[in-house]
């Protein structure tokens, strides 16, 4: 494993792809927080990101430190947990087809309804600076956030959000 | 080139925290300071304002500590886009008053 990451690291010129995380879609039913929470963990754990106590610990976060954003039109959220948990950087963005209410991140007493999550499953803490800065700008663009929206599938969000990064 | 230690907290996970650093680091350079950055969770947030003695401290999370003399900075802003402007304006007034 180690050495063929090198292999990776070492054929890439590029340095700053070193440190992109996988950019995942996926589409959720289900509109209770934990259960969404849990669900996409569950997803991301299946294809080796993150660690069984991932979704445990992200939901644990939310509740002291709350990741809903009420940017306009369309609040999003973007929740996510120590590093310890993460295998490998990897960004779920989820289209929920019915509001998921999360507390707000400038004032956590208040809940907003998401349509849109990011769930960020970040493996280092240094690097990511860019990427983070990205994803931030990403959630701010209304158009793009509409466009995840009315993607009709995960494949789909993929390539929008990758598109836009 | 004068050095300004800014350390940026936030909830957990660094996610929100590497946007913060980003823009702090972004302003030094426009003031013409040398940045050194430090991002850490909450909880560990008292050791490292003791260690660092940072000039700024700049919060991406609602936390309720008490920092003493050292300016505090609300970067929430960052993330909801909303008043980006006016936050990157509080981190050069404070960074300039030294």
């Amino acid at each position: 494993m180690a050495s063929l990451m090198e292999t990776d690291v070492n054929s890439s010129m590029n340095t700053s792809s070193i440190h992109l995380p996988a950019i995942l879609g996926y589409i959720s039913d289900n509109s209770d927080k934990n259960e969404v929470l849990l669900e996409m963990a569950s997803h991301l754990e299946a294809l080796g990101k993150v660690k069984t106590s991932y979704g445990g610990a992200v939901i644990e976060r939310e509740k002291s430190f709350p990741t809903g954003i009420p940017v306009e039109p369309i609040a999003v959220a973007i929740p996510h947990s120590d590093r310890v948990h993460v295998i490998s950087s990897a960004i779920l963005v989820a289209k929920v087809k019915k509001e998921v209410f999360f507390n707000r991140i400038d004032d956590p007493e208040e809940t907003i309804g998401v349509k849109v999550i990011f769930m960020l499953a970040m493996a280092d803490n240094q690097g990511q600076l860019d990427t983070m800065s990205k994803i931030m700008e990403l959630i701010q663009d209304p158009i793009l956030v509409q466009k995840i929206i009315e993607a009709e599938n995960a494949k789909e969000i993929e390539a929008i959000v990758v598109q836009a990064i | 080139m004068e050095t300004k230690t800014i350390l940026v907290l936030c909830g957990a996970g660094f996610a929100t925290s590497s946007v913060g650093a980003k823009a702090c680091e972004d302003v030094c350079k426009e003031l013409g300071f040398k940045a050194n950055v430090q991002k850490r969770n909450a909880t560990a947030g008292k050791t490292a304002v003791a260690q660092l003695k940072p000039d700024l401290i700049l919060l991406m999370a609602k936390l309720t500590l008490d920092f003493g003399d050292i300016p505090v900075v609300d970067g929430i802003p960052f993330i909801t886009g909303r008043g980006k402007e006016q936050v990157k304006e509080n981190i050069k007034k404070a960074l300039l008053k030294e």
